[in-house]
């Protein structure tokens, strides 16, 4: 895990594409927020591995959200039966609850649906907040912590050797 | 678009899904195995074991060895073991998370098999709560009966207050008081003494002659005449007193002569034996067994009956099902062929019991009737078995409404023998169904928690033993004669009422036969019995109403009496006619 960390400030510190890493959190986001065995997963991991998105981003983002989850699982609940007792959405889920694919991937679950409706809909904000926070990161922030008191301490501990250690790796993940 | 794609992560993919699936394929048995284990464990609340499970993808199926369910009741039996279970499951009704079995077969299931170690569960925490119901009051297996023997007569006498008796002494206390009054009032009475005075003073009166003394003669006749008159009618009175005194207590001396009959009808009614008892021979010898069958059919029919209507019941479309915790709850919506999350279109099975092997099928079975508009059917039947000729059983579980369930069976058995029975153990009255064959009927409805069942067995080439000892008396001898020459009977018994509290109704043409024994036998004793206590009680009255007869004669002398003064009275009257 320390290396995992590592590795993902690595990747922040570098001149790596932020949006390769705000897609990898916004993917990581689903599948951390969704039930895990749920057919929509599949696609989410089969995405992950096809689009060049950082995958330590991607791990740390699932384990971050995944904690998330088990807290707003109430709220996600309450979601899906709203929207899934919609008189105005009844003929649509009734015409996806007689297709095979989509009772496969259990949409009329409260929690699938409530989390998947979450996801989507903080999905391309949560892209933008992303790209911007670590864009004003690498402008701002990275060179006043490198100088902090704190950051220097830490160079000095185990995490910061396993920094170094994988610091010669190049490229992206 | 090189810079977003790197095609190696395809590849890396299809190696997960390989590795998923491979990971599936390789443990899945013993994933199934448990999870039939831990869920069927947890449904009937006792060890739930299997040998092993064996899950096939093409085509779609599960078979599974030796499977043995402990009965909870008795952890050291099993319910049901059966040796194999082979089930084609429909594929495509799986990827909607539906397990459609279009075929099960079941080959040796037996019932209530030993265990080599016990199956009851350590914690049964986890186990659901299974209502326990008190046992219902069970008719007494042994057979007693209130009053089959007659205490002795002189007993009896001693212990009962006779009324007749009572009368008798009553009656020569009310003699002796009045003898004792009218003696009192005879002296009060004018006596010869009196009326002798009187025929002085007539004689002194006839000697006077002149004028002036017969004036004053005159006046004086009637003076007397006056006083004897009054006396004659005080004398008259008190005869009629005594009249009507006498009237009374030969009343009383009639009433308590009659009293000794009454006597003996009382005391004859009061320890006669009874035949009540009898009327329902047949409910004391087999009620208990019926019972017995009756409430393990309803405990079997309650486990079963949440099985079939699911855990919620009457839901509509769009409504959620139940929910668990942190998983969600899963809505239902109108489906085009609607088909229950779980259905076994046809069970094959082969019942393996004591006389033999039953076949049979079980058609529809589902938690959700409502869903699929089909009740439960079964039908299983065995012929020319080990002593039984016969068998059927079939019949539906309809809970498509779970409101207005109604269910059938219907049960028949032909040609069953039965040895060796013990139908009462009690000491007074034994009896033991050596041998019979059994032709039995059994039709039974359950609407909602009402019952109504219908059970007709008749038996033929019946052979009873009993083992009636003389403390029984004559009562018990003759049931006990009249059982050994039964050959054949027939059992009706109704059960109507609701699951929790219903009620057995026994009839049977033995109880005809018994009671016409016993009511003979009952006959003889209590003639016998009028004869005792006849005998006893006069022995005892006769007496003291002699001796009250006789004192009634004691009031001749004082009736005499008053005659004889009456008379005096009425000469001395005669005597007082003018002219001298």
């Amino acid at each position: 895990m320390i290396k995992m960390i590592a590795k993902f400030l690595k990747v922040l510190n570098s001149e790596t594409e932020p949006g390769q890493i705000s897609l990898a959190f916004c993917l990581a986001m689903i599948l951390g927020l969704t039930p895990l065995m749920s057919l929509h997963n599949l696609v989410v991991i089969l995405l992950m591995l096809l689009v060049r998105v950082n995958l330590s981003a991607c791990i740390l983002g699932w384990v971050f959200f995944s904690g998330i989850a088990y807290i707003l699982d109430p709220l996600f609940n309450l979601i899906g039966l709203v929207v899934l007792t919609l008189k105005g959405l009844e003929g649509l889920w009734t015409s996806l609850y007689n297709s095979t694919l989509f009772r496969l991937a259990k949409f009329n679950n409260s929690i699938v649906m409530g989390s998947f409706l979450f996801s989507l809909i903080f999905f391309i904000p949560l892209y933008l907040l992303f790209n911007q926070i670590i864009r004003k990161y690498r402008v701002y922030v990275l060179e006043w912590v490198q100088k902090t008191k704190f950051m220097k301490a830490f160079k000095a501990n185990k995490l910061y050797k396993a920094y170094q250690a994988v610091s010669g790796w190049g490229g992206t993940s | 678009m090189k810079k977003w794609i790197r095609w190696q992560g395809l590849g890396v993919f299809v190696i997960i899904v390989i590795i998923v699936f491979g990971f599936w394929y390789l443990f899945i048995d013993g994933i199934v195995e448990r999870a039939i284990e831990r869920q069927a464990t947890q449904a009937v609340g006792a060890k739930v074991e299997l040998e092993s499970a064996d899950l096939t993808i093409f085509p779609a199926g599960l078979h599974v060895s030796h499977l043995q369910v402990t009965n909870p009741d008795d952890p050291m039996k099993n319910a049901v073991e059966i040796s194999r279970i082979n089930l084609s499951l429909e594929a495509a009704h799986l990827l909607r998370r539906k397990i459609i079995v279009k075929e099960m077969a079941l080959d040796g299931i037996q019932l209530n098999t030993p265990r080599k170690i016990s199956g009851a569960l350590v914690s049964r925490a986890s186990a659901p709560p299974v209502l326990k119901k008190e046992p219902k009051k069970r008719p007494q297996e042994k057979i007693t009966f209130t009053a089959f023997s007659v205490p002795d007569v002189a007993e009896i006498l001693e212990r009962e207050e006779l009324e007749s008796l009572k009368l008798v002494t009553s009656l020569q206390g009310d003699i002796q008081k009045e003898k004792d009054t009218w003696r009192m009032r005879l002296n009060e009475l004018p006596d010869r003494k009196k009326f002798n005075e009187y025929r002085s003073r007539i004689q002194q009166l006839k000697k006077k002659k002149s004028f002036g003394g017969l004036l004053g003669t005159a006046g004086d006749i009637a003076a007397i005449k006056k006083d004897i008159a009054n006396d004659l009618n005080r004398i008259k009175q008190a005869r009629q007193g005594l009249d009507r005194t006498l009237a009374s207590l030969k009343g009383k001396y009639d009433q308590a002569k009659k009293a000794p009959l009454k006597d003996v009808e009382r005391l004859k009614k009061k320890y006669s034996l009874s035949t009540q008892g009898i009327a329902n021979m047949s409910g004391l010898l087999f009620g208990s067994r019926i019972n017995d069958w009756t409430q393990k059919a309803f405990m079997w029919y309650e486990r079963l009956k949440p099985l079939l209507e699911g855990s919620v019941k009457n839901r509509k479309h769009g409504e959620p099902d139940t929910s668990l915790r942190g998983k969600g709850v899963y809505i239902r919506f109108k489906e085009k062929e609607p088909l229950p999350d779980f259905l076994i279109r046809t069970v094959n099975a082969q019942l393996q019991i004591e006389a033999g092997d039953l076949e049979g099928s079980i058609k529809d079975i589902t938690n959700r009737q409502d869903i699929l508009g089909i009740p439960l059917t079964f039908i299983f039947s065995g012929e020319n078995m080990k002593g039984l000729t016969s068998l059927n059983l079939s019949g539906a579980l309809d809970h498509i409404n779970a409101s207005r369930s109604k269910d059938t069976v219907n049960f028949t058995v032909q040609g069953f023998n039965v040895r060796d029975i013990a139908l009462s153990k009690g000491d007074q009255l034994p009896i033991t169904l050596n041998n019979a064959v059994v032709d039995l009927d059994l039709k039974a409805l359950i609407k909602g928690d009402t019952i109504v069942a219908n059970l007709i067995s008749k038996l033929g080439s019946v052979r009873m033993e009993t083992g009636a000892k003389d403390t029984g008396g004559v009562v018990m001898s003759s049931i006990a004669s009249m059982l050994s020459t039964v050959s054949r009977f027939t059992l009706k018994a109704d059960i109507t009422g609701t699951l929790d509290k219903y009620t057995t109704t026994l009839d049977s043409d033995l109880d005809d036969v018994l009671k016409n024994a016993a009511d003979n036998a009952v006959g003889r004793q209590a003639a016998q019995l009028e004869k005792d206590l006849k005998k006893g009680i006069f022995s005892k009255v006769d007496g003291p109403l002699g001796q009250a007869k006789e004192s009634l004669s004691g009031f001749d002398g004082i009736s005499g009496e008053l005659a004889q003064r009456g008379k005096l009275g009425n000469s001395l009257m005669k005597d007082l006619r003018l002219p001298f």
